[in-house]
């Protein structure tokens, strides 16, 4: 069993030293292709968490599509990131000081994998015991996905389309209404 | 289009088989991992395959974007569908139970539509953020 | 001890991922890194729900014919499921806003734009166009 946690210990510090190379690179390519290995270690981590369905998942659409809608995007936008003017001192210390408290509160946690949290008393085992009498599927998250769980399934599903449609209505537009850049200079120079 | 040979022919080749392999991760999803979300994904990525290497105009030949426009709102469509007809029925909405001759095969049988709608939808939606993405002309001005 | 720290250095791990998330959020100024770390602090979500879920012993829940199986707990299984198709749709219309921005100001860098936006609003001002007009009405 501790060799279990223990892997899964080393996966999440490669993510954590993968998320550092995030915030240290500048440059656009280096920062999807690392989105994109942050994914497929995420979905390592749910196969050692016994989450096989969600690593399936975010393999193929965090390490995949994900991916693939990043570099499409990049092709019109700029290569390189720029050094901000402002200093990032505040943000950084805001996040240190929320970090700390999170933390000091994860004692109070349960401990992984304890059968008795609460998480799995209230209707885990009523879903568990359902899957095999009422609905008589093996795969207990399809059951509670599809049947349980159905009205979430649908909203999810027309969440997904209106996303999609919105994303055509904003990038199918042919002739966009161009604000001219040079125009407020133009401007400027009559006046003065 | 892409000129090396390498990359047209193992393109042909893999097409079928990924598009094979998302038809058993759909309809299998009952009794392994797997189900409407990632079959969706996986259709896709076949498509998406295609347009990269042969070029968008032909992905647009393949698989014509007023077809997945259709599709992409016929998933959703299947869904509520599904619901609605175990409501004409005589029971509540999205309750499979009188779909089949006993409760557990109309179970199976609203699982497997929905399912079905789910990864339709999904495959579509997929397909039309790849083809909006990758045909996206921007006036550059620079 | 030792088991009792790897107990809860998945959480401690996580929420550092969520920090260094939100960082990418609130301390960037360039759009795309800002997604980034949407994305990032998403998974973080995530892989803390999927803690959550984990019993010591226990196996996937896909149900086999021994009896006496522990199975993991399979609800956070399912929320994070549907959460992480919906987390790339939105991030595919975070990606297209910051494509019409960009095709809009010229540039994806907050800085830059809203000193361009600082610019349009001093003009403004010295033409007295749209400001004198809605004190005058």
């Amino acid at each position: 069993m501790i060799s279990e946690l223990l892997i899964n210990a080393f996966l999440v510090t490669i993510m954590l030293s993968i998320s550092i190379a995030l915030i240290k690179t500048r440059t656009v390519i280096f920062t999807v292709i690392l989105t994109s290995a942050y994914s497929l270690v995420a979905a390592l981590m749910f196969i050692t968490l016994d989450a096989v369905d969600v690593a399936f998942t975010e393999a193929s659409v965090g390490a995949g599509i994900s991916t693939i809608l990043f570099l499409a995007a990049m092709a019109y936008l700029p290569k390189k990131e720029e050094e901000s003017i402002n200093s990032q001192f505040i943000p950084a210390l805001s996040c240190i000081i929320l970090g700390g408290i999170l933390i000091w509160c994860s004692y109070d946690l349960p401990e992984i994998g304890q059968l008795t949290a609460p998480i799995h008393q209230h209707i885990a085992p009523e879903y568990i015991r359902g899957s095999k009498e009422d609905i008589g599927i093996p795969n207990i998250v399809t059951s509670v996905l599809a049947s349980y769980r159905g009205y979430d399934t649908f909203g999810e599903t027309i969440v997904v389309f209106t996303a999609g449609v919105a994303v055509l209505m904003l990038l199918e537009n042919k002739n966009p209404v161009k604000k001219n850049k040079s125009q407020p200079k133009q401007k400027f120079k009559k006046n003065a | 289009m892409h000129k090396n040979p390498i990359l047209r022919i193992s393109t042909k080749i893999l097409f079928a088989p990924i598009i094979l392999f998302g038809l058993y991760v759909q309809f299998h999803g009952d009794f392994g991992p797997g189900g409407g979300f990632q079959a969706g994904v996986i259709v896709a990525s076949a498509f998406i395959l295609y347009s990269i290497v042969f070029g968008i105009e032909e992905g647009k030949k393949l698989f014509p974007s007023n077809i997945n426009l259709i599709l992409l709102a016929l998933g959703g469509i299947i869904y509520g569908g599904v619901g609605f007809v175990s409501m004409i029925l005589g029971d509540e909405f999205l309750s499979y139970n009188i779909l089949g001759s006993s409760p557990q095969s109309g179970q199976h049988i609203g699982i497997l539509l929905v399912e079905f709608g789910v990864g339709l939808t999904v495959s579509n939606v997929m397909i039309a953020l790849f083809n909006a993405f990758a045909s996206y002309n921007t006036i550059k001005e620079k | 001890m030792i088991s009792s720290t790897i107990g809860i250095w998945n959480y401690w791990i996580v929420f550092c991922l969520m920090m260094i998330g939100l960082f990418l959020v609130i301390g960037r100024k360039n759009f795309l890194k800002k997604i980034v770390g949407l994305t990032i602090f998403q998974t973080s979500v995530f892989l803390l729900y999927i803690t959550f879920g984990k019993i010591k012993g226990g196996t996937p829940p896909i149900l086999n014919t021994s009896i006496d199986t522990i199975y993991s707990n399979p609800l956070p299984h399912v929320l994070i499921l549907t959460a992480i198709v919906v987390g790339v749709a939105t991030t595919a219309l975070g990606l297209s806003l910051v494509l019409r921005i960009n095709s809009e100001y010229g540039s994806i860098e907050e800085d830059d734009i809203s000193a361009q936006d600082l610019v349009d609003y001093h003009d403004e001002i010295e033409t007295g166009k749209s400001i004198d007009l809605k004190f005058k009405q």
